[in-house]
């Protein structure tokens, strides 16, 4: 450090930017693995999505293929994180259900629950008073029918935010909060230098998991990496005895109607501690705009009390936003950078809490080389470049 | 504990009393007062117990905003004593651990 408090020249084999679930994941298996890491994070660990999100275990939104793996491998993940006493994760799979509002939503969601039956998934489509069978609570009168799948379920993600960073931190990493990645210095075409507004880090090879922060700091290096973002606002109750089984979404989410834009509709989960988080209200925002949705908010306590009408009393405690990406052709952006070989991308991986362990995994194995990048070809950020 | 004669307000005069009761204790309140002034001047400091180690919560903010000080009243669990006014008749329970979701709605 420098008499003004900046660093100078720290050093590490990796460097990972962004301390939210996907950086912590890529440095808790690095580090694990042996190599030196350095986390730089622009504000605090979890201050990003990893820490503002519904906490759901999504399974029937993601493709088949290696995203649906990566769910698979998480959940036993989660579970090696107990049983080694590392952190809690709260994780419960309780089932989920999609809800649908019309026929044509329902008959679309038919086809959906087909494909993930076929491929081995307790899935099925309820239909009116089927649905109390999962929640006894919910109006039927408001809900036409809901595709259920017994996978999904619900986690803690600031336990495990937190957690996997400081795994991280105990195996040597070497975390630096309130330090933001401002710019980078070249020589030929890798990076050389991650300067920071606390100064500049040298590191052999850097991550990138900065969510919805990464086309702008990109472009510093002269990329448009095509990752957009909108905010979605939340709010949360006062813990009450479990009265939600799992998670719910609309369906929309499970049978790909919904990409972009504004939207406003229910979805939430109850979690262990007893608190009900419900959303989202979700807007294009620019500068990172964390203000919450006020009329959004309204509607959502307005349909939250018409679906729950057991649970309309219930106080709001806190309602609070979160930026999160997502990138023009739904795919994330995850691999070697083609133009900056020593860049490696994590950004835009959909529900990223349902699959950052196995995805972290992989990427902490593509950098020391134990495996190639065949599986996730289709991701590599070169189709932006 | 009640504050009688106050340097500014000055003395508390013409008040209104209402009984409410609490774990089945009859307290005399004065109108107009939330239920958590009411049950500190009876001398009562435990207002629940939390839900992991049945530890005694009561007064913390004292102004809606940390939900320390939730009670079930007339069955209603998780209601904010200290910005919820007294009422003729009340009945309120110390709430053991989560509010139980039978009492929200009517
Ligand atoms: C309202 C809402 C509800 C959601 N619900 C769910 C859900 O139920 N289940 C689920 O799986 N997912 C959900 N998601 C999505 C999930 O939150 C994200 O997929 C996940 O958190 C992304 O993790 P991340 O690590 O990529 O991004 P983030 O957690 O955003 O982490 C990126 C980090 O990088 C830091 N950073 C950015 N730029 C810089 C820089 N220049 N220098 C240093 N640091 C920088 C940021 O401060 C941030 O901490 C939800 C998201 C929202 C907004």
């Amino acid at each position: 450090m420098d008499d003004r408090g900046n660093v100078v020249g720290a050093g590490a084999d990796v460097i990972v930017i962004g301390a939210g679930v996907v950086g912590g994941a890529i440095a808790y298996y690095l580090s694990k693995m042996g190599k030196s890491v350095i986390i730089l994070e622009q504000d605090e660990v979890a201050s990003g999505a990893s820490g503002g999100n519904n906490g759901q275990i999504s399974i029937i939104d993601r493709e088949p293929g290696i995203e649906l793996e990566w769910a698979n491998e998480s959940m036993k993940m989660y579970r090696g994180y107990e049983d080694a006493g590392e952190f809690e994760t709260d994780l419960d799979i309780t089932g989920g259900l999609a809800l649908f509002y019309n026929q044509e939503e329902i008959e679309i969601g038919r086809e959906v629950v087909k494909k993930y039956s076929d491929l081995g998934y307790k899935c099925s489509i309820l239909v009116g008073d089927e649905i109390k069978k999962q929640e006894p609570n919910i109006n039927t009168d408001v809900v036409m029918g809901a595709a259920y799948c017994g996978e999904e379920g619900r986690l803690n993600p600031f336990s495990i935010t937190i957690g996997l960073v400081d795994m991280a931190v105990s195996r040597g990493a070497r975390l630096y909060q309130n330090t933001k990645v401002i710019d980078f210095v070249l020589e030929g075409n890798l990076i050389k230098e991650v300067v920071t507004d606390k100064g500049s880090f040298l590191g052999d090879t850097v991550v990138v998991a900065t969510g919805a922060w990464t086309r702008e700091l990109m472009s510093k290096l002269g990329l448009d990496y095509r990752i957009f973002y909108g905010r979605g606002t939340l709010m949360v109750t006062n813990p009450i005895e479990p009265c939600i089984k799992g998670p719910i979404v609309p369906g929309c989410f499970a049978i790909g109607t919904l990409y972009e834009g504004d939207w406003n509709l229910l979805g939430l989960t109850q979690h262990k501690n007893g608190t009900i988080t419900i959303g989202q209200d979700t807007r294009a925002v620019t500068n990172y705009n964390k203000g919450v949705s006020y009329d959004g908010t309204i509607g959502l306590a307005k349909a939250f009390a018409k679906h729950f009408p057991n649970l309309k009393d219930l106080d709001v405690v806190r309602v609070w936003s979160a930026v999160t990406p997502h990138v023009e052709d739904s795919l994330p952006i995850y691999g070697y950078s083609g133009k900056y070989p020593n860049i490696f991308m994590a950004a835009g991986l959909k529900g990223a809490l349902t699959i950052a362990p196995a995805a972290g995994l992989m990427a902490a194995r593509i950098i020391m080389g134990e495996t190639d990048d065949n599986l996730v070809a289709d991701y590599s950020p070169t189709r932006f470049e | 504990m009640r504050i009688l004669n106050h340097p500014i307000l000055g003395e508390l005069k013409d008040m209104e009393t209402v009984t409410i009761y609490c774990d089945g204790m009859e307290i005399l309140a004065i109108r107009g007062e939330p239920i958590a002034a009411a049950l500190l001047a009876a001398g009562i400091r435990t207002f629940r117990k939390t839900v992991k180690t049945g530890e005694p919560r009561g007064v913390y903010c004292g102004i809606g905003q940390c939900n320390d000080c939730i009670m079930e009243v007339n069955g209603v669990p998780n209601v904010r004593t200290c910005v919820t006014l007294v009422e003729e008749g009340m009945i309120i329970k110390t709430q053991e651990g989560l509010g139980k979701s039978g009492g929200l709605h009517d």
